[in-house]
């Protein structure tokens, strides 16, 4: 049986979502189920989802500043369901606190500031599978 | 160094109120703890005077009522709260119907207050006001107390000359030992001010022998005070010292503003003998006080001292903190000293138009000597009238140029004041408004790869992506491709994934075999429902080399329109900033505006602020009048106002925009269901470098600018409480 492996992302702004999505599919194909969500809230509703589905493995990038919850308070409620997966940040701006809070609290892997590039978030997301996924 | 004048309106109370014969034993043990509470404690005392207030109109006596709104400006001024003390003096002013001596009370009270206030030349124009109601009377002693006043509003104009005639003209007239010792204490500071400190000396002593049988503590304090000052000129530190301490003593633990400057006085002096440990705590003591009563002149005063013990204690971090603050404070402080230049100029111009009056004064005093007297003053008042005629055309023509470059300059440093607290507040937006940029151009730089692909990939395809399609349906792919691409991208992530169910249902119910792909471009492209135009395209044997064609066409498409939104989004957020910043054009220079889109463009600014748990309601009327007004002054107004909504809010709540048109004005309301303010700040927020917020959020000019730049579009703004909710009502009018 196939895997279920899931990249999620996270932006308030569709153009953003689009793109990612966009960029993380023409690397890796149809290998993972892509899941977009443009707040906090939808995105723990999807994980839940996924999480009765059965999951495999599961990459989160996700913006900082988002109506209602914020991307570290995003990233501590999933760390608290799916301790393991890889917490990528891809944000305009984020206080230093907050990024030290998502470090420490939810066990973030990087932060991407936006604008970004394609490669350097490739590149990241290879690595942070490497780290937390060893096979 | 302040002069002690307290005295003289005590006497106000006590002379007139015992005239008086009051039928009602409430009113006067009311009184009676007024006048224990009065010079101790001034919240009991307030809490007092409002009882007498409700006392007098349940009397309904005009004139208690006058001298109830008397006693409440007199508490209110001791509280710090100017505005309050201005407001209830006025209103015992009208009260006062057609006694005169009630008048003239109130007149000196407002005086006072207007000569704390620093408006010297509406302290002068009251007291002279008060001063001829006392002439009509007759009354040496209440003469003597005005003149007394009088002398300080010149005192505190720096001319030392002009006031210590007036202290001997009320010395002469008064017979109480009081009014004595205060006119002697305050010629001996006028001596010091002119630097004739063996005439300053003898005053004291002289002083310092009428006190030794009797003398008020705070006569006392104010006499060691001065000791110290002219010890100080005659540069003996140790007996500056000495008579310092002495003052801070006798003034009986009353923290106020001549308690600090001893303090600092002190604090200097120890500096000088470089015992820096005393200094600084001396300093500090000082520094407490002024905080409380917020004067920018000792606090700058005090933050130099900081900066020099502290460079030379070698903590160079700390001196140049202080520097900084004493700079900031400097260039407010400077503000006020212009102002003050240009008030004495405008004393010279009232004093000319007295001249007249002073005359009269002048004649009052000297009948009671000899008739010699009088005629000599003849002579002299022709020679000067013929001087001052002949001067008089030269001496007005350069004061008007001096009061006009010392206008100009006022204005100057006014509009930096503004500039400053633009730049203060654009501190606090910049954060926002990277995140704000930031994304767009992110999108866009994730959007030119997809858009270039879909591009190639279409070009690629040009030849064979319809092969084996049959021609009659080329022209339904064409429309197929035309229509979704041109369909608005109606983003809803939520739906899609409901989507992604009902099209897998709809795919098995028409029994055809889609590939993972083929329903990946389905979603793309957005096809909720399978018509008959892509039910016969999924029937094709190729149909997911033509649906990938269509899904390019589509995204390529739709790429382009995410971008030119993101750079519109990214236009607005500059051209709003570009108005923001703009320097100000002249007040003068208005045009007609929507204030509905004024308003819009500042919140573009805090768009960011409103995604973090903070909601924005806005109810605009359907078409609103545009009004003359000048628009970047009043985006500063609302970028203001939104910004201490919303952190007011600390992260949570509610704030309104509501805009209202009546037949003659609009009105703007801002509210927020936030902290509130508390009532203590209610009265002082409008006022200039007050500030509730953690030290370096606010410059406490915020609200102090849009009350002006409000007022100088001839609008109105209040504050108002409503079931929680905190509203700034801006109101302008139409025919602005």
């Amino acid at each position: 049986m196939a895997e279920n492996k899931v990249i999620l992302i996270l932006d308030d702004e569709p153009a953003i979502l689009d793109s990612v999505k966009y960029q993380v599919q023409k690397k890796f194909g149809f290998e993972f189920e892509y899941e977009l969500a443009t707040n906090g809230q939808e995105g723990l509703e999807i994980v839940d989802e996924l999480l009765k589905e059965g999951l495999d493995m599961l990459v989160t990038i996700s913006d900082w500043l988002m109506p209602g919850m914020n991307g570290d308070e995003f990233l501590i409620e999933l760390h608290k369901r799916i301790p393991n997966c890889v917490k990528i940040m891809l944000t305009g701006q984020a206080d230093s606190k907050s990024i030290e809070k998502a470090y420490k609290q939810a066990n973030l892997y990087k932060v991407i500031y936006k604008p970004w590039s394609s490669d350097l978030m490739l590149k990241t997301i290879e690595e942070g599978i490497k780290k937390h996924y060893p096979s | 160094m302040s002069i002690y004048w307290k005295v003289a309106i005590l006497l106000n109370f006590f002379v007139y109120t015992s005239k008086e014969a009051l039928s009602q034993s409430t009113y006067d043990s009311l009184r009676n703890n007024f006048l224990r509470y009065y010079k101790s404690d001034y919240d009991s005392a307030l809490i007092i005077a409002q009882r007498l207030h409700e006392h007098s109109r349940f009397l309904d006596d005009k004139i208690l009522m006058s001298k109830a709104h008397n006693m409440l400006g007199y508490s209110y001024k001791y509280l710090g709260n100017f505005d309050s003390a201005e407001f209830y003096y006025l209103k015992a002013l009208r009260n006062s119907m057609n006694s005169d001596t009630q008048k003239m009370y109130v007149y000196n009270s407002l005086g006072l207050l207007y000569y704390e206030w620093g408006k010297y030349s509406s302290a002068l124009d009251h007291l002279y006001k008060s001063y001829d109601l006392r002439l009509i009377q007759g009354n040496n002693e209440e003469l003597s107390i005005v003149l007394l006043n009088i002398g300080l509003v010149y005192y505190g104009v720096r001319s030392f000359e002009k006031a210590l005639n007036l202290f001997k003209q009320s010395a002469d007239l008064t017979n109480t030992s009081t009014g004595k010792q205060l006119a002697l204490l305050n010629m001996s500071l006028c001596y010091t001010g002119m630097h004739h400190l063996d005439s300053a000396q003898s005053m004291l002593t002289r002083l310092r022998n009428t006190c030794k049988p009797d003398c008020s503590s705070s006569i006392l304090s104010e006499m060691y005070s001065a000791l110290a000052n002219v010890q100080e000129e005659r540069e003996n530190p140790d007996s500056a010292i000495y008579y310092y301490n002495m003052a801070i003593t006798s003034r009986d633990k009353h923290l106020d503003i001549d308690m600090a400057v001893d303090l600092t006085s002190l604090a200097e002096l120890e500096f000088q003998k470089q015992n820096f440990g005393l200094a600084l705590s001396f300093l500090d003591s000082s520094q407490f006080i002024l905080f409380n009563f917020n004067n920018p002149k000792w606090l700058s005063i005090n933050y130099k001292l900081y900066s020099k013990i502290y460079s030379s204690l070698g903590s160079f971090e700390a001196s140049l903190r202080s520097f900084n603050k004493y700079d900031s404070l400097r260039e407010i402080f400077y503000g006020y000293e212009k102002l003050n230049e240009l008030t004495s100029l405008q004393l010279q111009q009232i004093e000319k138009s007295r001249t007249e009056e002073l005359g009269r004064q002048e004649d009052e005093i000297r009948s009671k000597n000899l008739l010699l007297g009088l005629i000599s003053l003849f002579f002299l008042i022709v020679l000067t009238v013929s001087f001052v005629l002949y001067r008089s055309n030269r001496f007005r023509k350069r004061a008007n140029r001096q009061i006009s470059e010392t206008l100009e300059e006022l204005k100057t440093t006014q509009d930096q004041l503004v500039a400053q607290e633009k730049m203060a507040v654009l501190g606090q937006l910049v954060s926002g408004i990277a995140h704000e940029i930031n994304t767009p151009l992110g999108a866009i730089q994730g959007l030119i790869q997809p858009v270039n692909d879909h591009f190639a990939f279409v070009i690629s395809q040009l030849n064979h992506g319809l092969k084996g399609v049959p021609e009659d349906l080329h022209s339904l792919l064409l429309v197929l491709m035309k229509h979704y691409g041109s369909e608005k991208s109606n983003f809803n992530t939520q739906a899609k994934r409901v989507a992604r169910k009902a099209l897998n249902e709809s795919l098995s119910e028409f029994g055809i075999q889609a590939s993972k792909p083929t329903i990946e471009y389905l979603l793309d492209i957005g096809v909720v429902e399978l018509n008959a135009s892509w039910k016969k395209t999924l029937k094709l044997p190729n149909h997911e080399a033509v649906l990938k064609l269509i899904h390019s066409v589509v995204m390529h498409e739709r790429g382009t329109q995410q971008m030119e939104t993101v750079v519109n989004k990214i236009a607005s957020m500059v051209s709003a900033l570009q108005t923001y910043s703009q320097p100000e054009r002249a007040e003068d220079i208005k045009e007609a505006i929507d204030l509905r889109e004024n308003i819009d463009q500042v919140l573009v600014l805090l768009e960011n602020e409103f995604k973090k748990g903070v909601q924005l309601i806005k109810s605009y009327p359907e078409t609103l009048k545009p009004i003359q007004c000048n628009p970047e002054a009043l985006s500063q107004v609302w970028t203001n106002l939104l910004i201490n909504a919303i952190q007011a809010l600390e992260g949570k709540g509610t704030v309104e925009v509501e805009i209202e048109e009546t037949a003659e004005q609009i009105t703007v309301s801002i509210k927020d269901d936030g902290c509130g303010i508390k009532e203590e700040d209610k009265d002082k927020i409008f006022e200039a470098f007050y500030t509730t917020k953690k030290r370096g959020y606010g410059t406490g000019l915020g609200l102090n600018i849009v009350r002006k730049i409000v007022m100088n579009h001839r609008g109105k703004i209040k504050l108002k409480v409503e079931t929680g909710k905190t509203i700034f009502k801006t109101t302008f009018s139409k025919t602005l």
